[in-house]
């Protein structure tokens, strides 16, 4: 009995740290927004915008799920402002990593705008891996 | 009595789980119904690892397609296995491995009520729930044999640990949280989706007061005051009533105002945890020649499915039931008792059942 409610526990405390909040029962935790602006920097040095698609990808076809698919728009960071940021990152770094026909872009780089529980807008400068020559 | 012999006979004692059973069959429902979209998904071929996803763990297996469906029908058939009660025992053992296979794939696939289905899941797997409301209590019925509804009671406790932390975690979360305690977090939801609600026609003269400022930050408080008391209350008998009709309160206000997927469903077929794990505790003194009386009599003949009363006919005046702790109910309020205990009725009873116990109180 200790050792599985010692386990629950371990989650709950441990949720504090974490921005994921997994296992650790934190719902509605924020009431925050987001909205962020992508963009693709080329070889060569271009800043290209991928709302609409790049080299035959699609952002919201390679990314769903929270938001993350539309992030073009305001949104409600439903597991809080840090869970959304940590994944919009790892979206990033996938995206980056698993666009193999995409031949021009160096990286991608994100400003995301993030309002925590009504206060003022921070501007996050979010930067994926360089993808493999 | 010594503390190693209390502990020795906590170990030993056996208690009746009739009510895990209604759980298990809830609770193999709502599994259903969570697992639903994503083998829709998954039979057309649509598949989340084709897309942006991210393990729980690294290394995490990947599996293919086809691979990833069959685990998904296979956690289908258990589920549907497990809600009949056939095979009661490895169906638990396998819906639990298959939801959190499916869960911790991809942490996009997290919530906090997958969280609860995966702790329910674990105590349905722990505790044997498969001899009432169950196709292999049926089967060994026909077998002339009586199926086995206890088990030990430390399981029971157990698993009511791990069934109240949402609330307790929840509640203490919020607490410590200067924006939700504040009502910041809630005033600014609701600001956010007025135009939701004034768009199904509610009265913005409704709608005013609860955006304002005072309601916002004394509305909330209490509800993060419920939300820590019935994670405490459910384990007292004295609070015990009252934990349950605020958490069928609490869930039935996040459900209309939220969208939580299965958790309403899954915290209230939970409260059946909290149910006295014990049958024919109460008795219902009913009377055969008054027709009110047989009314009730019938009904619980029917719906008493967890066995809460033991029914005796007498020559009284008027209907009564004692109650496990001796107490004498009679007239509405013995009816109330009633239908408060049994499972279809109770959502609906529970709370005029309370009013009459906190009368009884206060008057004494």
């Amino acid at each position: 009995m200790a050792l599985v409610w010692g386990a629950q526990l371990h989650f709950v405390i441990a949720a504090y740290d974490s921005p994921h909040k997994h296992f650790g029962y934190q719902p509605f935790n924020e009431s925050s927004t987001w909205e962020a602006q992508i963009v693709r920097v080329t070889r060569d040095g271009r800043r290209e915008d991928i709302r609409h698609g790049w080299e035959g990808y699609r952002w919201d076809e390679l990314v769903r799920g929270r938001g993350l698919d539309v992030p073009f728009v305001r949104h409600h960071a439903s597991y809080g402002a840090a869970a959304t940021l940590d994944l919009f990152q790892q979206a990033l770094d996938w995206v980056a990593t698993h666009t193999p026909a995409d031949r021009s872009t160096h990286h991608f780089e994100a400003q995301v705008i993030v309002v925590r529980n009504a206060g003022e807008p921070r501007l996050h400068q979010l930067r994926s891996v360089t993808r493999p020559p | 009595m010594s503390a190693s012999s209390a502990k020795a006979g906590f170990f030993e004692r056996r208690i009746n789980v009739r009510a895990i059973g209604l759980l298990r069959l809830l609770v193999g429902l709502i599994t259903l119904v969570h697992l639903g979209p994503f083998l829709e998904a998954a039979v057309p071929g649509r598949y989340f690892a084709e897309r942006f996803f991210v393990p729980f763990f690294e290394g995490f297996p990947v599996l293919s397609v086809e691979g990833y469906r069959r685990t998904l029908l296979v956690g289908v058939g258990a589920a549907l296995a497990l809600s009949a009660g056939l095979f009661t025992r490895a169906a638990a053992a396998l819906t639990l491995p298959v939801v959190s296979f499916n869960v911790l794939s991809n942490q996009l696939h997290f919530g906090h009520n997958r969280a609860f289905l995966m702790t329910l899941l674990f105590g349905l797997a722990l505790l044997p729930s498969g001899a009432a409301f169950s196709l292999d209590g049926w089967r060994q019925g026909r077998r002339g044999t009586l199926p086995d509804e206890t088990a030990p009671a430390w399981q029971l406790v157990l698993v009511r640990g791990l069934a109240c932390t949402p609330y307790l975690a929840s509640g203490f979360s919020k607490l410590v949280d200067r924006d939700w305690w504040g009502g910041v977090v809630m005033a600014d939801r609701i600001a956010r989706y007025r135009h939701v609600a004034e768009g199904l026609g509610v009265p913005p003269a409704l709608i005013d007061p609860i955006a304002s400022h005072g309601f916002n930050a004394v509305m909330w408080k209490i509800v993060v005051l419920t939300e820590l008391f019935i994670g405490v209350g459910l384990w007292f008998r004295r609070t015990k009533l009252t934990a349950m009709v605020a958490a069928l309160g609490f869930h039935l206000l996040i459900e209309i105002t939220s969208t939580v997927s299965v958790f309403s469903f899954l915290g209230i077929s939970a409260l059946l945890l909290w149910v006295r794990p014990a049958i024919r505790e109460r008795v219902l003194h009913h009377r055969p020649a008054d027709p009110s009386s047989r009314r009730v009599r019938a009904a619980v003949a029917r719906l008493d499915w967890l066995h809460r009363f033991e029914l005796r006919p007498v020559e009284a005046a008027e209907l009564m039931v004692e109650d496990v702790d001796g107490s004498r109910w009679t007239g509405r309020a013995a009816r109330r008792l009633v239908w408060s205990r049994l499972p279809l009725t109770a959502p609906f009873a529970a709370p005029l059942r309370l009013v009459d116990v906190l009368r009884r109180r206060l008057w004494r």
